[in-house]
């Protein structure tokens, strides 16, 4: 486990240093994964089956918003549809605009959704779409991906369609029109689908919010037992038997892939660079903010000493602390929201990783080491508290001594004592000097 | 110089109002909540209105030949009662699930406004504090 945290954090710092790389590349292969499946799939333009094309429109995609990818892949689609039959383009493109008024418009921030499940389909992996909306995002996915599913089996109507009838005379334009239509009416699979990926999203959301351990896990567990009962029932119910297997090992491959995308969720979340522009009165700002990722291998090394695993890191740890402006010193402190309920950790939680216990367990180690240092230093060294100091009587030069020792006799022979001490020395001394 | 202290804020604030979500959370912010919610049910009702056009365009074609052939003996005005009955309650389910939808949306996002403008108030504070040091520079120089 602790290698396996090792390459997580390896990435996070790789992937914040090559993020303006590594993004584009990413948007580049979705979109040229997207395009060639559609080509592949309903690919009846000899033009747009083009490599070069398919290249440029991904180059496109590559460094522009998601929305953009799922327009293209769209218009390809339906210029693809409009080479085999004009009257089934204007059939698909009167469903995205109804799909688009009815479900889209209120979830377009998922509108790749769209363009995921087919694509996915053709991969029979479609099952990842609603495990990885269940956990990135709310139940208002639901809307996309029923859009996902409607487009997927649109599309599979109109390819069986067309391959029937190769060519289509202008008397047949409208029986053509009329037997999709109908067979889209027809097609139950499309709501029942939609509505197990629904439940899917919606279970895999409700547990994953919950308030207990190995949440997210469960939930996606939870999930791919759901989807497998409702595909078993709807193959069941539509007697397509043969998809049972090929759908068991895909939601199995969905899962797995799942449980790898929410390992590597925490990296990618808030490891962002940002690269910020503005300005006030005086300068102009150009400002690359690199997140701080200095609790890698020293947490773990505290986890293992506690025994707590690292799932118990907190999720939106930014989100767990409140800045307040000091008002003395007018710096800006964080401190921990303590009412928020926090998933399945207790109070008594040293291991978490935020701003303020990061500094704490930053000064506790500073500590620790200055006091190593200290004890490893060699005994000459040693310094000694002041108690146990010891300070020698500085030795008095001797003409002192004497000086002190006449002093104090030359004052009792004027008190007219007769026996004072040392008076013989002095009587001694004063005969030796005569 | 440069203030430390500023550059961070600002540089906080910065990264908030370029980010998807600050974008529309501050768009959001120049409305009042009702205005909002009515300009969504606006946007609702005309989407609906395309959305229902669209189908009944695809309706149409695909009766073409049976509206063609009976365009004398239809009943005109079923059929129209229907259409718009079905209209009207399609508005009206989407215009409920408008109101409560972007209700909660504004109430969130007011949520993560409020951060920001705490952010802003102490940035506000900064600057205030950088004009007395500067007027008292100046004070000071001139006394010299």
């Amino acid at each position: 486990m602790v290698k396996l945290l090792e390459i997580r954090s390896l990435l996070r710092v790789y992937y914040q240093k090559l993020q303006m790389i590594i993004d584009p590349l990413v948007k580049f292969l979705a979109a040229f994964i997207t395009f060639r499946a559609i080509n592949g799939s309903i690919g009846y333009d000899a033009r747009m089956d083009q490599t070069a094309v398919v290249l440029l429109l991904s180059l496109l995609c590559a460094f522009t918003p998601s929305a953009v990818l799922v327009f293209l892949a769209m218009v390809v689609s339906i210029v693809h549809i409009y080479a085999a039959a004009p009257i089934l383009a204007l059939l698909s493109l009167l469903v995205f605009g109804i799909l688009y008024c009815f479900f889209l418009r209120y979830a377009s921030q998922y509108g790749y959704v769209v363009v995921a499940i087919p694509v996915l389909y053709t991969l029979n992996m479609p099952y990842l779409v609603p495990l990885l909306l269940g956990i990135f995002a709310n139940p208002l996915a639901m809307l996309p991906s029923a859009c996902g599913v409607a487009v997927y089996f649109l599309f599979d109507i109109i390819k069986t369609q067309t391959e029937n009838s190769t060519e289509v005379a202008l008397e047949e334009v409208l029986p053509l029109y009329m037997e999709v239509f109908e067979e889209i009416m027809e097609c139950k699979q499309i709501l029942v689908v939609a509505g197990v990926f629904a439940l899917v999203i919606t279970a895999v959301y409700l547990i994953r919010r919950m308030k207990m351990e190995y949440a997210a896990e469960i939930a996606l567990l939870a999930g791919a037992v759901i989807n497998v009962f409702g595909f078993l029932i709807c193959d069941l119910r539509f007697g397509i038997t043969g998809e049972i297997g090929p759908m068991l090992l895909g939601t199995l491959l969905s899962l797995a892939l799942a449980f790898v995308a929410l390992f590597f969720k925490r990296v990618l979340d808030y490891t962002a660079v940002e690269n910020v522009q503005f300005e006030d009165d005086d300068y102009y700002y150009y400002v690359k903010a690199v997140p701080k990722l200095g609790i890698g291998i020293q947490e773990r090394k505290v986890k293992q000493i506690t025994g707590k695993s690292e799932e118990e890191e907190p999720e939106d740890e930014e989100d767990d602390y409140e800045e307040i402006l000091d008002e003395e010193t007018g710096e800006v402190i964080f401190v921990p929201k303590k009412q928020k309920a926090l998933g399945g950790r207790s109070k008594q939680d040293v291991n978490r990783n935020g701003y303020l216990y990061r500094r704490q367990r930053e000064a506790r180690e500073q500590a620790a080491q200055a006091v190593q240092a200290v004890q490893e230093t060699p005994m000459e060294n040693e310094r000694l508290e002041p108690e146990e100091i010891e300070f020698a009587e500085p030795e008095q030069p001797s003409y002192i001594e004497d000086y002190e020792r006449e002093r104090l006799a030359a004052k009792s022979y004027e008190a007219g004592e007769e026996d004072y001490p040392g008076a013989e020395e002095l009587t001694h001394t004063t005969t030796e000097q005569e | 110089m440069l203030n430390i202290r500023k550059t961070r804020l600002m540089t906080k604030l910065a990264i908030y109002e370029k980010s998807k979500d600050g974008k529309k959370d501050i768009h959001r912010s120049k409305y009042y909540k009702t205005d909002y919610v009515r300009l969504q049910i606006l946007r609702s009702i005309i989407a609906v209105t395309v959305g229902y056009l669209l189908v009944l365009l695809m309706l149409v074609i695909y009766q073409s030949e049976y509206l063609i052939e009976q365009a004398v003996n239809l009943d005109y005005k079923a059929i129209g009662t229907t259409v718009l009955v079905v209209y009207v309650v399609l508005l009206t389910v989407y215009i409920v699930g408008t109101i409560i939808g972007y209700s909660i949306q504004y109430d969130l996002s007011r949520g993560k406004l409020a951060k920001y403008f705490r952010m802003l108030k102490i940035m506000r504070k900064l600057y205030k504090e950088e004009a007395g040091e500067d007027k008292a520079s100046e004070e000071e120089e001139s006394n010299g």
